[in-house]
């Protein structure tokens, strides 16, 4: 064979050679055997997702419910101690100014820290919704013995100012009494 | 009416399908496009049918895990080609001790339209154009094998090695040579 001849049917089938090499076909259905791939992959991913989202919903739930348990055990913990406190420790008046003018340092620091800050909070809620009184002590409904001698007055009035009177006069001897003996002691 | 009944948390749930949907949309319409060429790039390279499947399913997988990125992509033919490259690569390299011309006979020797013989003769010649190849330097080979692929042009295989256009011809060019070269030294059938 011709050298020339030769080289140029190596070229030809050279030219052809690399145009098949580079086409390749698949088996058919291949896109479709990829988009299967891809659905299940997605579905893989979004697996831990709905775990994540389940588990998330769970624990938010949990969280509620304790903070309510908290917030509930709380509120009992102080209507307990405001009770307490007010069966315990009732105060007149004078007591509380007392409170108000004594110097803090004196009460222990301990019983401070404890109770103030749910009393405060308490008494400012109860100021808040009881009303505000004209006259201090508030009044009070009369009794079963202070009924009947209002009625007494009521009906009689003329005895009721002699039998008034007459009580006011022996209280009136009664403090003479009692002063002129003190005076006599004295000298003695 | 409606729209004032769909709560933000419902918008925004309704908002994330659609984009989902959309990105989904996106990749399906990429593999029914592209899925051909990628398969053409992974073959190239690797030289075995089943061995370019799985290499398509993976540059398409790849491609969902960068998500959102497929939006931004203003070349998928390009951008698919490459990720398709660096899967082939880096299956050759793990799969270095294959047969590179163990490509399945059998579906050659039942093509239509070709008789026994001519079969045969075809089969040895392109097994020796096999081993040529593969005996290639890795530049010049692979500037070779991409530019045998008609679907990519010279500029998308040059962006893909990251050498310039005319780097790919030149290469191209001398890895032909070689070859050619090669087939006149060797007695085969045709000598």
């Amino acid at each position: 064979m011709d050298p020339n001849e030769r080289e140029r049917e190596v070229d030809q089938w050279l030219d052809s050679a690399l145009r098949q090499y580079g086409k390749a076909d698949a088996r058919p259905g291949l896109e479709i055997r990829v988009l299967a791939n891809l659905k299940a992959e997605r579905d893989r991913i979004a697996a831990p997702h709905r775990w994540w989202w389940a588990l998330g919903t769970a624990a938010a739930a949990l969280a509620i419910l304790a903070a309510v348990w908290v917030g509930h055990s709380i509120r009992e913990g102080n209507r307990r101690s405001t009770a307490a406190t007010s069966t315990t420790e009732p105060r007149g008046e004078s007591a509380r100014v007392e409170l108000a003018t004594a110097p803090q340092v004196a009460r222990p620091a301990k019983e401070v820290a404890q109770r103030r800050p749910p009393r405060h909070t308490v008494r400012s809620a109860k100021a808040a919704i009881a009303p505000k009184l004209e006259q201090f002590p508030s009044p009070q409904p009369l009794s079963e013995q202070e009924q009947t001698l209002m009625s007494y007055v009521a009906k009689y009035p003329d005895s009721a100012a002699l039998v008034a009177q007459a009580q006011a006069e022996a209280l009136q001897r009664d403090r003479e009494e009692e002063e002129a003996e003190t005076a006599r002691g004295n000298t003695e | 009416m409606i729209a004032e009944s769909v709560t933000a948390g419902e918008a925004l749930k309704l908002a994330q399908k659609a984009l989902a949907q959309q990105e989904e949309g996106l990749l399906e319409a990429a593999v029914r496009e592209h899925a051909r060429l990628v398969y053409r790039i992974a073959h190239s390279v690797l030289r075995n049918a089943a061995d370019a499947e799985d290499a398509t399913q993976e540059v398409f997988l790849r491609a969902l895990r960068y998500g959102k990125k497929i939006e931004r992509v203003q070349d998928q033919k390009a951008w698919l080609a490459r990720i398709a490259w660096r899967v082939a690569v880096e299956r050759r390299k793990r799969t270095a001790t294959t047969s590179p011309y163990s490509e399945n006979a059998a579906e050659k020797l039942i093509a239509p339209g070709h008789g026994a013989d001519r079969v045969l003769l075809d089969q040895e010649l392109r097994a020796t154009l096999e081993r040529l190849v593969s005996a290639l330097p890795a530049q010049l080979r692979n500037a070779l094998v991409l530019s045998a692929l008609e679907e990519i042009a010279p500029r998308e295989v040059a962006a893909m090695l990251g050498i310039s256009e005319a780097a790919v011809r030149s290469r191209a060019f001398r890895a032909r040579e070689i070859l050619r070269e090669r087939l006149l030294a060797t007695p085969g059938p045709r000598n």
